[in-house]
């Protein structure tokens, strides 16, 4: 074979693999999105596609049910998950990219290790103890537990974009006036900003998509995938497609406008 | 500008030994070269007087001041790094004014200095730009400009030449001295290339395996090294170097040199010598002084254009002669070579120059 034939075929399995993924994805995506405002009659008719569309599930979900107070309270609870994670979790990856103390491998296995538990075990005993301490049913309860399970990626993750700040941009920091904290919050900061920026992100989903410990963790105070797995999956399908709607597009509208803004930090593509 | 002066510098990393005791005095406004092979020590002793690495014994002082323990914010030095580190989320401008705006000198003073460093090192059109749409010398610049922008009393530069092309590095090395001179700083630059250390330096100390093999002028270092190593390492080709049997005399040393012996008009002591003779110095015509007479075959001659390398044959001993004018014979023929006394450098077994 020769090498146009080669690198013409490896062009249609490539497009082949990359239609294959988008259809994975995509299709599902687009058949709820568009069945979240399908009529509910018009849902069940024989057509291939439904014909009508409203907005009575959706609205319903939202306002009537109380998908408005979930997705904020889910919100609630993302924040302060980023927040506390990268409060503790910062200095961490700091420490692991600069600096050789013992234990430090040893620690860092540690942390993988720590998400070996299975969240089920950990569930239960939380909820006693929670009502022991008056955390039961409470936001920062469940931003606490997510902390918990967020904290050794932080971590990781953190490292990893700090590693990526070169050495000798902070040592020219402290040779030309500036001393530790400075070094960190003018020379180190902004440099990781863009991958530290792509770790909260990928904290905050990780909260929002959480479903089992904010379940058994929350009666009233639902986050909206608790609230979800609670109330709309034991009802009709129309609401189903309309819950998946309420909980998918924050997160693909959040991903999106982080991303663009990621991508011309200081004028230089990012990784 | 002050003076620098190390004193039993050990650095240890690990098991390793970086550093085995620098001692080292930078006098007030020269050029010091740290000249060595990769992995000598230069680069370690260049961060400890930047205070970025602490060593483990001795002490550095700066003028009469103990600067050992201070912080590099501290000791009112720049540095030109290798790499540049010209921080990239900042414009070339910021980046000059960085150090400024730290001491908190005034806008009006920033803005006065700025346009007079990069005045001087021609980068005034490229003030608003950021690092990653500048090339590797214009980066190099900015990272010069941001070194004399706070007029420090010692400039350090770790090899801040190696990442440019051959050509760039060759204008600039000399823009470098140029600019030392007008400003007066007390410079200390570290560099693997002899070339650039013999154009930039007043004084060169010659480092190996963590210690300080010679300090001196560059024509010092060059014509009486102090050891084999620094002869060996100065200069292209190298120098040569021949271990050869000596007897001594009266008043006198005879050496064996492959198929031929000398004569040198001092008694030295010991049966095992190394002797050195620079290429350039091995004449193809008698001179004036006094000299030895060898007579070698010519085993091959590279032709450099201006430069004839000469390779000859004395028995089982090899020489390497350089010559500007036509080599007196063709491969395989006899020639007779000339070397003057003054040209011959004798060294001990273990390196120690002895004449």
């Amino acid at each position: 074979m020769d090498p146009e034939t080669r690198a013409r075929l490896w062009g249609v399995v490539r497009a082949f693999v990359v239609v294959l993924i988008m259809v994975w994805i995509g299709v599902p995506l687009a058949i709820s999105i568009l069945y979240a405002f399908a009529d509910p009659q018009a849902l069940y008719a024989r057509t291939p596609v439904p014909l009508e569309y409203g907005l009575y599930q959706v609205k319903f979900l939202l306002f009537e049910a109380g998908a408005v107070d979930a997705v904020k309270n889910s919100v609630i609870v993302a924040l302060i998950t980023v927040a506390l994670s990268f409060l503790l979790g910062l200095p961490a990856g700091y420490a692991f990219a600069r600096y050789i103390f013992p234990g430090r491998d040893v620690l860092k296995l540690a942390l993988i290790g720590v998400r070996m538990f299975p969240v089920m075990i950990i569930g239960v005993p939380l909820v006693a103890l929670y009502a022991r301490i008056g955390l039961s049913d409470s936001l920062l309860g469940v931003a606490l537990a997510h902390t918990a399970m967020a904290l050794p990626f932080v971590v990781l993750i953190t490292s990893s974009v700090f590693t990526g700040v070169p050495r000798d941009l902070e040592e020219a920091g402290m040779v030309f006036g500036l001393g530790p904290v400075g070094v960190f919050t003018r020379i180190t900061l902004p440099l990781a900003l863009p991958g530290l920026a792509a770790s909260g992100m990928f904290t905050f989903l990780l909260s929002w998509n959480e479903v089992f410990i904010a379940a058994v963790l929350t009666l009233t105070n639902r986050t909206l995938p608790a609230f979800i797995l609670t109330s709309a999956l034991a009802s009709p399908d129309y609401f189903k497609f309309a819950a998946n709607l309420i909980i998918v597009a924050p997160a693909l509208l959040f991903v999106f406008l982080a991303r663009r803004y990621l991508v011309t930090m200081w004028g230089i593509t990012v990784r | 500008m002050v003076e620098v002066r190390l004193e039993g510098v050990v650095k240890r990393f690990g098991r390793t030994t970086a550093l085995k005791g620098i001692d080292l005095e930078v006098r007030d406004g020269e050029v010091m070269v740290l000249l060595g092979p990769s992995g000598c020590g230069k680069t370690t002793t260049l961060r400890i007087i930047a205070g970025l690495e602490k060593p483990d014994e001795g002490k550095v002082y700066f003028g009469d001041k103990d600067v050992t323990l201070l912080p590099p914010r501290e000791r009112n030095i720049s540095m030109v790094f290798q790499s540049y580190a010209v921080w990239p989320h900042m414009k070339v401008y910021e980046n000059i004014a960085f150090p400024l705006k730290i001491k908190k000198v005034p806008e009006q003073e920033v803005k006065k200095r700025v346009k007079w460093a990069a005045e001087l090192l021609q980068i005034e059109e490229l003030l608003d730009r950021y690092p990653h749409q500048l090339s590797g010398g214009q980066r190099q610049r900015v990272a010069v400009a941001r070194a004399i922008v706070v007029e420090p009393e010692v400039l350090l530069m770790d090899e801040p030449l190696s990442n440019l092309d051959a050509l760039l590095r060759v204008k600039m090395r000399s823009e470098i001295k140029k600019l030392q001179r007008r400003v007066g700083v007390t410079m200390i630059y570290v560099t693997h290339d002899q070339t650039e250390a013999m154009v930039i330096a007043d004084r060169i100390a010659v480092m190996s395996e963590g210690k300080i093999m010679q300090v001196g002028s560059p024509e010092e270092v060059y014509e009486e090294p102090a050891n084999t190593f620094v002869a060996g390492f100065l200069g292209s080709p190298s120098m040569n170097l021949v271990e050869a049997d000596a007897k001594p005399g009266n008043g006198m040393t005879a050496i064996r040199l492959g198929s031929g012996e000398i004569r040198i008009p001092t008694r030295l002591q010991g049966d095992r010598v190394i002797v050195g003779v620079r290429p350039e110095k091995i004449l193809f015509v008698p001179s004036k002084e006094d000299q030895v007479e060898l007579e070698a075959e010519v085993d091959f001659i590279e032709n450099l254009g201006s430069d004839k390398i000469v390779h000859l044959r004395l028995g089982d001993t090899l020489l390497v002669a350089k010559t500007t004018e036509t080599p007196p014979g063709s491969q395989g023929s006899r020639v007779r070579i000339y070397i003057r006394l003054r040209d011959l450098k004798v060294f001990r077994p273990d390196g120690e120059r002895i004449l």
